[in-house]
């Protein structure tokens, strides 16, 4: 999400904002979320915070515009500032990332967009524009709007995506504010006159003098029963989209989702949340149909009575048999050869890597009932996927950056579950998961030290979440990211963030290999080709991170600790000092 | 003609370069601060986190032939894949007159094969564009380029741009001499800055120069400035389109000088009153010698005076309108020596390409290879690689997108022809007459200013004109067609009888009446039209045309004749 933070005016004397400042930079964001809840809660009865409590909640306010060559953006800024300058608090938001149900948190929406193509919306919006046309768009019926169209009358479709919103907008239940203005290619006179008579609409500053804007968007809502959710309690989510990150002729294709979180989740950048898929539908119909079992039959699982279906789809893992499956499985059908082979525990261990269940019960019929079935075949475990966001910067989605898993079984490619799973959702669907907590693979409490991550492809995604946090809290560190995937151009994992990043301040070098573009370069190479930035990070009290692929991340540990220690001064720490300081974190798969 | 003895009142100069440089232009400053067109370019080039070249720096690359572009097709896709666009240089190359060697043309193509995309480019100005070259290869692209003895100096930018130059194959002399002028002026018009060997060939950085650049300044140009010269009767360069011409003037078969026309272009705007295409005015007549001095002092003019406040009404066109013809004799006048002579009588005929084998007065055979919208892609390329494999003449591009053989030895002629049959080439020497006489610029993917598809568009709407053409059983007539992607004309649209400049997809403005040979301008006749509406427009024209024509007259001749364009008379050039 690319929204400004909110001006926020404050009811604090510029001495106890000061004051406060230290201590709000060293809380996470479950310390933020209790202290939120503990002001709260010592704020009643009235007194002691009245506005805060009793004044109606503060009139919000988004300016949102969808532009393509720049004219509507302009103006939303040039509105911004009007409103700045007459002390109306508000959010400023490019519609090309903007989500539709965000406009449902906001009381008034002034928007200004133009027209494109044969009477199109401007081509990065049109993924909102469509959303907001859909027929099941939910209705917005607390909504205030203004539109200010943006066109040139040579065109048939005169200002045609400013009509559309504005027709839409009053379909879906707004309240139009003033009548919309459509502007020609001289749009300034037009324009100024609309903004003064938008502004003027507006619940001005003055009205309720010390309005207290919550900065919304950043603090999750109190929820008590988030602390409960648990691989045996799972929380359903739904998928808000599923991006394909790289390019469509890659076999294994990472994918970006984003979930829509209605209650929070007890994690922050760094932790990760397990995820439960399902086995697909073909394996499980193939494995009903081989052992000629009915979908229906009743099975019972730690307690819980269902169908047998639902055992095979959600509750077993359905490629990997265990010694104990096959032992049973050699009696049930009655294979001399499979007996054979479970007597022999080396053939046991090659046969069950070589075969899959499926295989097996093709190979070696027999019926077991369902119960036994279900009662012999390993759990489905969960999957763990590292948060690709901070709830500081987004507080109700949930990302998580996952790569379709394949890998070779025999002569067949066989994909992994749930990456399969979950890079084949579709927004709409829903997912089961619940929070993990990666104690150790935290940002360092002292926001002055500096931060060296380094990632092999999905390994980004803690990064992703680390800067998103970095950013929401203001923390100025030295970070330095090292990155490594296969090709520059398809699969430079959330490219625009770090160049934003990196434009923002926020990120001080980023080094990338690219394995195809340079054969033979490694993370290791990278690190060292500035070998003395590296011992200087270090000597300055550096944290470095590694995450991804454990192979090559811990080669790259290995090369870095041999030139670290290598050439370290006697009195510098060594590597493994460093390691047990808890300076090296570590999150491998 | 004006005498220079007559002192005007001095010219409004609130816009030009005698103006406060804060006061000028943003990228008159850029410029300024550009180092003699150094800039960062060589740090971005070096930049990883990006295919782009940071900040301003495409601005000064244009001066060295570069543009940064992107791949529009994928901007979406990537946008929503969280990846910045699939960034991408086009780099134009410099080859005054468009004269290529075998063994040129042998290096191009395997410089095109290993860093560019969709194959090679002839352009409207008679060079070559490479597509989709990434920005870490870009110096090993351009040393390549130097390594085959061309280069891509001021193929774009505020500066003298290829100096383009037409073709008369039966007076081989006088064609030799024109293009030697060509190329000397093309020579002596491009700037001269040490960044070019620096940022591209690594030569030592040195600090710039006070005077690195004498015959631009710090400044350059207000806009690019074209020259081109062309020898009648083919108007194959559409001199009309130009900056400068020079109109070659022949007597006994010799060369005794040029007519001189000024302030030609294309580009306009739709957004804004006072921008339009413009034809050249012929002024008057100067010694063939004379011809790169000459321009080199034009040039100054331009330099002086146009318009550094506004970018748009900068190029020469509007200097002269906004300064007159008269100012511009007496300051012509005055930096030269002399008044201008009268010009000659000279006249044009047609402004495509010769076809069939042509012989030059010198016994040497010449025939034109028909590329559609000049993009030679990666088919065309290996039939071309077989055909170069043995060949001794010489190779020409043409300012109608096509690419010449020349200068085949009637000896070879006949193998030359076997060579081209074989490799089935040897029907674009007689080629279809409507594509010989179309041509479409780039436009999307690469284009960033396209509204509109043109070049990939181009065979699809063919189809649709043929067939319509046919109805009305004008087959066998030639009309000028020209498709653009956008308003800037750069097919030089409104200069044809029929043209089509892009609005938005699918949308086009339909131009009509310019001249066969290029001499009027064509008029707005409809907006924003899809294909449908425009064949139902040209339906009932092709019908009275048809029926109600005289004699070889002309389509855009015939609508003009018989008053069907609205509302004023079409302008139209002195001869
Ligand atoms: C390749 C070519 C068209 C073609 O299909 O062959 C071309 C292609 C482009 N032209 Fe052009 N112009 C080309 C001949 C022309 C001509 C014809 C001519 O010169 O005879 C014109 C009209 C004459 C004139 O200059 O007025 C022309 C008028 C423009 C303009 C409008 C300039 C103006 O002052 O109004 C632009 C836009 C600009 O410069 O701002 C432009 C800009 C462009 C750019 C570079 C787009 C940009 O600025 O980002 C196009 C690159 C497209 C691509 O992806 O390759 N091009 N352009 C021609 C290359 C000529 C060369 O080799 O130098
Ligand atoms: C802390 C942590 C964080 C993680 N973060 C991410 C993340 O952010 N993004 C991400 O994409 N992934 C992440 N992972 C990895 C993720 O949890 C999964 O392991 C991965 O997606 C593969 O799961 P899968 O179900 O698709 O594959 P599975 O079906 O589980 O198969 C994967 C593995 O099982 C093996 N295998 C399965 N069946 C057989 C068989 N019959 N014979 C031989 N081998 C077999 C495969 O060889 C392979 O090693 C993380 C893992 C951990 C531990
Ligand atoms: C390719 C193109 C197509 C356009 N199509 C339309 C159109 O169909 N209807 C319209 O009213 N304006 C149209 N316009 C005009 C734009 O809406 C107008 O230029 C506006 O000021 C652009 O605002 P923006 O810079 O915020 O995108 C078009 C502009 C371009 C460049
Ligand atoms: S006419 Fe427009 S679309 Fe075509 S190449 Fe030129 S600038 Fe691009």
């Amino acid at each position: 999400m690319n929204m400004a933070t909110s001006l926020a005016t404050r009811p604090l004397s510029e001495a106890q904002w000061q004051a406060l400042q230290p201590l709000l930079r060293q809380l996470d964001s479950r310390q933020s979320l209790w202290l939120s809840g503990y002001l709260a809660a010592r704020a009643e009865p009235a007194e002691s915070l009245p506005l805060a409590a009793n004044a109606a909640p503060p009139a919000s306010i988004l300016i949102a515009y969808g532009s393509e060559t720049g004219n509507s953006e302009a103006l939303a800024w040039q509105l911004a500032a009007q409103a700045t300058a007459r002390g109306i608090a508000h959010d400023i938001g490019n519609l090309a990332t903007v989500r539709l149900r965000q406009l449902a948190k906001y009381q008034y929406l002034l928007l200004i967009c133009s027209t494109h193509g044969d009477g199109d919306p401007p081509e990065p919006i049109t993924a909102f524009h469509t959303a907001l046309m859909e027929p099941r768009a939910a209705r917005l019926p607390e909504l205030a709007y203004a539109v200010l169209a943006l066109g040139d009358s040579s065109y048939a479709q005169f200002c045609r995506t400013g009509q559309e919103f504005d027709e839409r907008l009053a379909a879906l239940g707004a309240r139009a504010l003033l009548p919309r203005q459509d502007c020609d290619v001289d749009y300034a006179e037009p324009a100024r006159h609309w903004m003064s008579a938008a502004l003027d609409a507006l619940p001005q500053a003055g009205a309720s003098a010390a309005t207290v804007v919550a900065t919304a968007t950043t603090v999750a809502p109190v929820a008590s029963a988030a602390q409960s959710y648990s691989k045996q309690r799972p929380l359903t989510v739904e998928v808000l989209n599923n991006v394909r990150l790289s390019a469509p002729q890659r076999r294994s294709a990472t994918h970006h989702l984003e979930l829509a979180l209605d209650v929070p989740l007890p994690l922050q950048a760094g932790d990760a949340v397990g995820v439960l898929a399902d086995n697909p539908p073909a394996l499980v119909a193939a494995i009903l149909d081989v052992l000629q079992l009915s979908a229906e039959q009743a099975v019972t699982l730690d307690g819980n009575a269902m169908p047998l279906v639902q055992a095979l789809r959600q509750q077993r893992n359905l490629n990997v048999c265990s010694p104990r499956f096959l032992e049973a499985w050699a009696t049930l059908s009655g294979s001399e050869e499979l007996a054979g082979i479970v007597a022999d525990s080396a053939a046991q261990k090659a046969f069950l890597r070589s075969h899959q269940l499926r295989d097996i019960a093709a190979r070696y019929p027999a019926h077991p009932e369902p119960q036994a079935l279900v009662d012999l075949l390993r759990p489905m475990q969960p999957r763990l996927y590292d948060l690709a966001n901070s709830f500081d910067a987004v507080a109700d989605e949930l990302h998580l950056t996952v790569q379709h898993y394949r890998y070779a079984f025999g002569s067949r490619e066989e994909s992994g579950i749930a990456s399969e799973y979950l890079v084949q959702l579709q927004p709409g669907d829903s997912l089961r998961l619940y929070p993990h907590r990666h104690a150790r693979f935290q940002l360092p409490e002292d926001p002055q030290l500096p931060l060296i991550l380094i990632a092999e492809g999905t390994g980004i995604a803690p990064y992703r979440a680390f800067i998103q946090h970095l950013r929401a809290s203001g923390q100025h560190r030295r970070c330095w990211l090292l990155f490594a995937e296969q090709q520059f151009e398809q699969d430079f994992l959330y490219q625009r963030d770090w160049q934003q990043a990196q434009a923002d301040g926020l990120l001080q070098h980023i080094d990338t290999v690219f394995y195809q573009d340079e054969p033979g370069r490694n993370l290791a190479d990278l690190a060292l080709a500035d070998a003395n930035r590296l011992r200087q990070w270090l000597d300055d009290g550096a944290h470095l991170y590694l995450c991804g692929d454990t192979v090559n991340l811990e080669a790259c540990e290995q090369a870095l600790q041999q030139h670290y220690d290598a050439q370290r001064d006697a009195s510098a720490r060594s590597w493994e000092q460093l390691s047990k300081d808890k300076r090296i974190h570590r999150n491998l798969y | 003609m004006t005498t220079s003895t007559i002192k005007r009142s001095a010219p409004n100069r609130d816009c030009d370069l005698s103006q406060p440089l804060q006061d000028l232009n943003a990228n008159e400053q850029l410029k300024q601060r550009s180092r003699y067109l150094r800039g960062n370019i060589a740090e971005g080039l070096k930049e990883r986190l990006t295919g782009a070249v940071p900040g301003d720096d495409t601005l000064l690359m244009k001066f060295h032939g570069i543009y940064q572009q992107d791949d529009r097709d994928c901007r979406n896709d990537r946008a929503q894949r969280m990846l910045e666009p699939l960034y991408q240089f086009m780099v134009r190359l410099r080859i005054p007159g468009g004269v290529l060697s075998r063994e040129q043309w042998q290096g191009l193509d395997a410089i095109s094969r290993r860093y560019a995309e969709r194959g090679l480019r002839i352009t409207t100005r008679q060079t070559l564009q490479f597509h989709g070259i990434r920005k870490r290869e870009l110096q090993a692209f351009m040393c390549a380029i130097r390594d085959i003895g061309l280069d891509t100096i001021a193929a774009c930018g505020d500066d003298s741009r290829g100096v383009v130059c037409g073709a008369n194959p039966a007076l081989s002399a006088i064609h030799a001499e024109v293009a030697a002028l060509a190329r000397a002026t093309s020579d002596r018009l491009i700037p001269r800055t040490g960044a070019y060997p620096e940022i591209w060939y690594g030569a030592t950085p040195q600090p710039p120069k006070p005077q690195e650049d004498p015959l631009y300044g710090e400044l350059y140009l207000p806009r690019k400035f074209k020259v081109g010269y062309v020898i009648p009767p083919a108007n194959d360069i559409d001199i009309y389109g130009q900056d400068l011409g020079f109109i070659a003037v022949v007597e006994d078969r010799k060369l005794v000088g040029f007519n001189v026309c000024v302030g030609g272009g294309m580009g306009q705007l739709d957004t804004r009153e006072d921008s339009y295409p413009r034809l050249a005015e012929q002024l008057g007549f100067i010694d063939s010698a004379e011809a790169p001095a000459f321009a080199e002092i034009v040039m100054g003019i331009q330099r002086d005076y146009g318009d550094r406040k506004d970018r748009h009404r900068a190029r020469f066109k509007y200097t002269l309108d906004r300064l007159g013809n008269d100012w511009f004799l007496d300051t012509l006048a005055e930096r030269r020596g002399q008044p201008l002579a009268p010009a000659r009588a000279i006249r044009f005929t047609h402004n495509g390409d010769a076809r069939g084998w042509q012989q030059g007065d010198d016994g040497l055979w010449h025939t034109t290879l028909q590329i559609d919208s000049g993009r030679i892609d990666h088919a065309l390329r290996d039939q071309l690689q077989a055909l170069f494999q043995q060949y001794g003449g010489r190779i020409r591009l043409t300012t109608n997108q096509n690419l010449q053989l020349t200068h085949v030895a009637p000896e070879e002629r006949e193998a030359v022809q076997w060579r081209l049959e074989d490799l089935g080439l040897a029907e674009r020497l007689q080629p279809d007459l409507q594509e010989a006489h179309t041509l479409s610029c780039v436009a999307l993917p690469t284009c960033g200013l396209a509204m509109a598809e043109a070049e990939r568009y181009t065979p699809d709407f063919l189809r649709v004109f043929n067939r319509l053409k046919e109805q009305h059983g004008l087959a066998q007539t030639p009309i000028t067609l020209r498709i653009s992607g956008c308003p800037n004309g750069c097919a030089r649209p409104y200069l044809a009888e029929i043209a089509l400049t892009g609005r938005a997809p699918g949308l086009y403005h339909l131009y009509l009446g310019g001249s066969f040979h290029g001499h009027r301008l064509a008029q707005l006749y409809a907006s924003n039209a899809n294909e449908t509406r425009i064949v139902e427009l040209l339906q009932p024209l092709f019908a009275r045309y048809a029926r109600q024509r005289q004699p070889q007259e002309h389509f855009g001749d015939f609508l003009v004749r018989a008053q069907l364009l609205n509302p004023s008379q079409p302008q139209a050039a002195t001869p």
